[in-house]
């Protein structure tokens, strides 16, 4: 764990920087590897992800006061607090507003999909730089165990604030081992290569409900055993099924 | 005399976007700053590191197309003053505003360049 790297003298957040690092990597590599969009195309894409980031971000950040802040008094008393962000409310509300922003500039389904599908590898490797950052900055931490692969946190720490000198689950570290292997399937086998964004939302939806049984950090109002992070895989594991049965049934080969 | 033009609209959103987001965080990094060293001279850099920063991604993203190298480097130029202000405060939304006009200077000199012909 490294929460602070020192630039010059002044000290950053390690999760920030790695976020930095993720968000530029990826559309940097989207920009320069990306062969089936055109160019043109590409720009468009870039300039609605810069706009989207934003959203993405905002979507994060709110996502999580209305996750944690059951009442409206504690939202409103929190809201100027930064008191962290939900990747899942972020990737939804981006997700929603790309569609939107895509479809109002090219009216095209077909091209939406084939676009998504195109961005999707880069997407994960700028959460893979996320979820490094997770790591390092110590935010999200897993349940004491025994293992060998448990990882103890420095004394400052959230974790050790929590559960003291104990051996806890890197948590962060599974989530980015499964999304190697999403990428690695992504580009070995043909299904997965086709329909990028079905794997993903497939893949991704289950291995986050899973390692949520192991993440140790406040995960917000348990209901029925489950946190509200499981509840919203589901949820979009619904829509998908949905999504992919109407697919099934009119014989298009995009959602 | 021929002039070389950018052909890229990425850049020009991107400086835009990064700048207008520069101008509230810069105040909101400003008060955090103020408040961490407890010095109105702190706040008044602070917040005018990242005033200066949106307004240069502003006026040199909008120029992406017309001088794109000139408008890379001020780019650049205010990714550095706008890392050193929202650093210092830990200010998310000002880093997000950061990357964006980062990855627009970046496009600025990597994009696809024409040759103009001027009279």
């Amino acid at each position: 764990m490294l929460p602070q790297i020192t630039i010059f003298g002044q000290k950053y957040s390690s999760y920030n920087l790695a976020i930095m690092v993720g968000i530029i990597f990826a559309i940097l590599a989207f920009y320069k590897w990306e062969k089936k969009i055109p160019a043109t195309e590409k720009d468009t894409i870039i300039s609605i992800v810069g706009v989207d980031l934003v959203v993405g971000f905002f979507s994060a950040f709110l996502g999580n006061k209305l996750l944690h802040f059951q009442t409206w008094e504690a939202f409103r008393e929190h809201f100027f607090e930064f008191t962290g962000m939900t990747f899942l409310c972020g990737l939804i509300g981006s997700i929603l507003f790309f569609v939107a922003v895509y479809y109002i500039v090219y009216r095209d389904w077909k091209k939406l999909y084939r676009t998504l599908n195109s961005i999707t590898p880069y997407f994960i490797l700028a959460q893979i730089w996320g979820r490094i950052g997770c790591f390092l900055g110590g935010c999200c931490f897993g349940k004491p165990t025994d293992g060998i692969f448990g990882v103890r946190y420095p004394e400052n720490s959230y974790a050790f604030l929590k559960y003291g000198d104990a051996k806890l689950y890197p948590a962060p570290v599974l989530e980015i081992v499964w999304l190697l292997f999403m990428l690695f399937c992504m580009q070995f086998i043909k299904i997965c290569r086709q329909e990028k964004v079905i794997c993903y939302f497939c893949m991704y939806l289950p291995g986050r409900f899973m390692i949520e049984f192991f993440r140790g950090d406040n995960r917000g109002n348990i209901l029925w055993g489950i946190s509200p992070s499981q509840r919203i895989c589901l949820g979009i594991l619904l829509i998908m099924a949905i999504l992919l049965y109407q697919r099934k049934r009119c014989g298009r080969h995009y959602i | 005399m021929s002039k070389k033009r950018g052909t890229s609209t990425a850049p020009i959103v991107l400086g835009i976007v990064g700048g207008v987001l520069d101008l509230p965080f810069a105040i909101c990094s400003g008060v955090c700053a103020g408040a961490l060293t407890n010095s109105e001279e702190v706040t008044s850099t602070y917040l005018g590191l990242g005033i200066v920063a949106g307004i240069i991604a502003i006026v040199f993203g909008c120029m992406a197309k017309k001088r794109p190298a000139l408008a890379g480097g001020m780019l650049v130029v205010s990714t550095i003053l706008s890392l050193v202000c929202f650093g210092f405060s830990y200010n998310f939304g000002g880093l997000i505003a950061t990357v964006v006009t980062l990855i627009g200077a970046i496009l600025c000199f990597t994009q696809k360049k024409e040759i103009v012909e001027e009279s």
